[in-house]
Formats: structure tokens, sequence, C-alpha cells
């Protein structure tokens, strides 16, 4: 024959400490990623890498795209070079 | 303390490391759409040829001429990568540093608390730091390899590491100025969907004539211009023009281009593909809507980081043939891993180890000469794309859980379901429907690549499956801005007229 269990006692509290630390650890965890942390960023299927501005040389953007340009233009010239001397180096 | 982290190795290099400015104010949509289109038509021009390379004429041709072909053939389509110009490797290095961090910190692998900006920050450029090293190294191996031409003077490799490191930052800080939201999307993506693009146009009605044989007759690139210029061509008979238009190994032709039309349709339909959650409002009464989870929930970033991890198989097997083994069958590490041989004066095909992880270059041949490779090529794609989208959905801040805080923030619910009971109703379709579409995509391009389409068929399902994300970035973007976009009232009126 089994009893009833009578409420309260050991088992609640232990049963109520065992939610409190669940709780708390999913609180204390870490975002798994910058999207989940509110920041933007990946989502499902998008790649997102820069989305924060970080420290470092800052650039305009329009200077980027001018200085790629210019960097195209370095290697049509080093052809040229390379065409005119008839040798490479 | 926390001890080592590895986002701490970023801090020495923050001081040189060039990094673009995030707007002050909103970009209005039209400069954004300028922004993308100058940005990715810049990264395909910087698909230059390489200077500083000897020609394959001239007297001393044969002792420097390259010995190596390429082995990374069936890669070229996929991430943009274009042979023996400043971009050789593509994308491959951002993709690779951006989906192994992102992962790697979303499994707690690397401690990263995306809660502090500070730490955020020092992700990111480590990130960036990354993707050049991998520039660095890939054009180092491929330099010490003899891919560029056997005995290198030593100004010829520094310029050559010039032109590859170089083309390689300016493509991450291309993508960086989408990315900080001069552009639209994501960088990475939208210019790889760019070169996709060109790719097949290039491929089916491209006109530039390139010489295909030593008497100097020229062929056009494109393959439908090449069944048209065979029907009058000097050197072929009619019937042969037109055979060869539909299976010439050497350019793309009219087979191949039809498959990937075929598997870009496949890949329209598959996208569009979902399951429709009943969703109502807990504040309002009668309003019942749909909310849709599509199949392929992780879009192509499944696909890519399939075709990251196969690269970089790759890549450390070849540095191992070609560097320590020098391409010598006898060799302890080639009859290990198996050796290259020269196909076709272009491409260099691995054998049997290694061979196994390498799609047919055609259906018939492949089944006859490496039948394992259908087995175990097709298995590695399935698993690791499986795996790395039930990582992915979890990690990426577009979880179950996520979606229900969303939920529950917006005042929605589930239909017939409690509030409560959110998060596990959620958890029953999102990881299915990430796992599946992964699948399902990863099947496509399995199917496409054992018909020998050498990379252009994960190329094709990459670049749809990727396309439609951002379509649908942007069009909410445009939404956004409310239609006041003097593009759209341009292409409006044209429609109109």
């Amino acid at each position: 024959m089994s009893t009833a269990v009578p409420p309260g006692g050991q088992r609640t509290l232990q049963k109520r400490r065992q939610a409190k630390s669940n709780k708390d650890k999913q609180l204390n965890q870490t975002p798994t990623s910058a999207r989940q942390a509110g920041a933007g960023g990946s989502s499902n299927s998008i790649l997102k890498i820069y989305t924060d501005e970080a420290n470092g040389l800052r650039v305009d953007p329009l200077v980027v795209l001018f200085l790629a340009v210019g960097f195209i233009f370095s290697v049509v010239a080093l052809h040229v070079l390379t065409k005119v001397t008839g040798k490479i180096f | 303390m926390a001890g080592f982290r590895l986002i701490n190795l970023a801090k020495p290099f923050l001081p040189i490391l060039p990094e673009v400015e995030v707007p002050y104010e909103k970009i209005p949509f039209d400069d954004k759409m300028v922004y993308t289109v100058f940005a990715s038509l810049i990264y395909l021009f910087a698909q230059f040829p390489l200077a500083g390379l000897r020609k394959a004429t001239g007297e001393d041709a044969a002792a420097h001429a390259p010995t190596v072909a390429d082995p990374l053939y069936f890669f070229r389509g996929v991430f943009a990568m274009e042979p023996k110009t400043c971009l050789e490797f593509g994308l491959l290095p951002i993709f690779a540093a951006g989906l192994f961090l992102q992962l790697l910190a979303g499994l707690k692998v690397i401690k990263v608390n995306f809660k502090l900006a500070a730490d955020r920050q020092l992700f990111q450029s480590l990130t960036k730091i990354l993707a050049i090293a991998q520039y660095f190294v890939l054009a180092n191996i491929f330099i010490a390899s003899g891919y560029y031409g056997a005995d290198l003077s030593l100004p010829q490799i520094v310029v050559l590491n010039i032109q590859l490191v170089g083309g390689g930052v300016f493509a991450c800080l291309l993508t960086e100025v989408i990315d900080k939201g001069f552009g639209l999307g994501s960088g990475a993506m939208i210019i790889n969907t760019f070169a996709v693009a060109t790719n097949l146009v290039s491929d089916t009605l491209g006109v530039n004539q390139i010489t295909v044989d030593s008497e100097g007759n020229t062929e056009p690139q494109g393959a439908l211009i090449n069944l048209i210029q065979g029907l009058r061509a000097q050197h072929k008979t009619l019937v042969g023009g037109i055979v060869s238009a539909f299976d010439r190994d050497y350019l793309p032709n009219l087979t191949t281009c039809v498959l990937v039309l075929a598997l870009g349709c496949l890949v329209c339909y598959i996208q569009n593909i979902r399951f429709e959650l009943p969703i109502r409002s807990t504040r309002a009464r009668g309003t019942n809507q749909m909310y849709p989870v599509q199949l392929v929930y992780t879009g192509s970033l499944s696909v890519l980081f399939s075709y990251v991890v196969l690269f970089y198989i790759h890549i450390a097997a070849f540095a191992l043939i070609q560097l320590v083994a020098k391409n010598d069958p006898a060799s302890i590490v080639c009859k290990v891993l198996g050796h290259y041989e020269t196909v076709n004066n272009i491409i260099a095909a691995p054998t049997f180890p290694l061979s196994m992880l390498t799609p047919p270059r055609s259906l018939v041949g492949g089944a006859l000469s490496q039948p394992l490779s259908f087995v175990v090529y097709s298995f590695f794609i399935l698993a690791s794309g499986v795996w790395f989208a039930y990582n992915w959905q979890q990690v990426s801040g577009m979880s179950a859980r996520d979606l229900a805080r969303d939920f529950k923030e917006q005042s929605i619910t589930l239909l017939g379901r409690r509030e409560q009971s959110l998060p596990r109703e959620l958890n029953k379709v999102i990881p299915v429907a990430a796992t599946t579409g992964a699948m399902v995509l990863a099947a496509v391009t399995i199917v496409g690549e054992l018909l020998g389409l050498k990379g252009k068929g994960a190329g094709i399902v990459v670049g749809v499956a990727g396309g439609f994300s951002l379509l649908e970035l942007i069009t909410m973007e445009f939404q956004e801005s409310g239609g006041e976009s003097s593009l759209a009232n341009m292409l409006a009126g044209g429609l109109s007229l």
C-alpha cells in the first residue's frame, strides 16, 4: 500500500533549489553569438562578420574603394613594367 | 583572471589593422545599392592576371614552366577564385575564418563574451587577422609548390606575395564596407553571388576567344556562342562543331550549362518550401497569421561550410604531396595520400586515396575509374552539411529559444498552444527544418557534382540559395526605407512605359 506523500518538506525545497539553480545557470550563460546578444551579426542564413567598430586604423569606405582601384592599377603598371623591360626583375 | 584567451591574440595587431568606419547616420537605400554594386565590381576587376609570371613562350620557357597544374579546379566556382589572378583564393579565407570562428565561439570552444562590446570587437579583429593570415599561408604554399613556375627568383616571390596578399586584404576590406552597413546584407555572400552570376553568364554567352590547340585555332568561352560559331568554323565539320559544342571538356559546354541552369531552378523551388506555423497575437483577437519556417533554414551556409572543410583537407594534402614528397609516386607520403596527375594541361587530379574526396570530372569516367568517390564524397558533403546546420541553428541566435523570446516580446504566440511551451513547440520544427534543408541542399550539390560539373554545381547552389537569403534581407530593408528610392521609381517608370 502506497501512502500519499505529504506536501512540503525536504523534497519541495530540493525541487525549488534545483529550479533556481537552473534559472541562474541560464541567466549566467554567455550568449553564443553576437545576434543572441542583440548586437546584429550572422543570422540563420546570412554570414555577417563585421558589425562592430573595432579599434584599429580607421579608414573611410570611399578611401577603401579608391585604394582597391589603385591596387588594381598598380598590378596593371607592373604588367607594363615587365613588358617594357622585357625581364622579370 | 580568465587566463589565456584566443581573442587576445588580436590585440598586438590592432594599431596596423585597417578598420572601416561605421556610418554616422543611416545610409539611404540608393546609396547602399551604389556601394554594394561598386564594391562587387571592384572585386570582379581585381580578378586581374598576376604580374611577374614568366610567359609560356621564350627560350628558357621549358626550364621555368609551371610544373604544377591547378589542384583546386573544383573549388573555383564556389568561392569566386580565379586561377592565376590576384584573387587566386577568392573569398575562401573570409568564409573559412568567419564560419569557423563563429561556430567555435558558439560551441564555447573559444571563450568570447558577446555581451561585452570589447570582446565582440576583438573577436571581429581576430576573424580579419585569421583571414589575412590564411591568404598569406595559402599564397606561399602555392608559390613553394611551383604552381607559378619552377625556381622563382626572390623578387618574383616578393611581388607575387604582395599581389596575392594585397588582393586578399582588399577582398576583406570590400566585404567589410558592405558588412558595416554601407552596403546591403553580408559582404562576402553578396560578392560571392555576384561572382557566381557573372561566371554563369560568361560560361553561357561569353564571347572572348581562347586558343584551344597548337595551330592557334580559337573557340569562344561561352557555350551558346561556341555552338553558333561552331556552325561556321573553318577547323571543324558542321556535325563535329555541334557535337563538340555539347561535349568539349576544356571549356564550358552546353550540357553543363543546361545542367547548371536546371540545378538553379531546382534550388529556387526548394527555397520556396516552407512550414507555416499558425500564430496569433496575445493582445488582439482574430488576427491569425502564418509564421513561415523555411526548409532551407541555414541557407547556403551549410554547403559553404562543407566546401571550406573539403578545401582544407585538399590543401593540406596538396602541401604534403607537393612540398614534402615532391609529387613523387615512390615517396611514402604519396603512397599514403596519392599523388597528382595533370589532365588537359590545366588541372591536377589527385589519385586514389585523395580522389575519394574529389568529385569526378565526368559521370561515366568517374563511375569507371573512381567509383568509391561517389560514396565517400557524397557522404562527406552530406554529413558535414547536416552537422553544421544542426549546430549553426543553435548558436546563430535564431534558435527555437531565441525565436520564442522574440515572439514573447512582440506578444505573439502559437495558435492552440500554451505560451510556456513555445520554445518546445518551436524546437520541434526548427532543428528538423535546418537539418533536412541542409540534407536536401547537399543532395542537390552532390547530384550536380557527380554529373561532372567540376564545382559549377556547388557554385550555383551556393549562389542561388545565398541570393534568396540576401533578397529577403534587401526587400525588408527596401520596405523599411519607405519605398523612397529613386532607383525603384526609375525602374517602375521604365516598366510603365
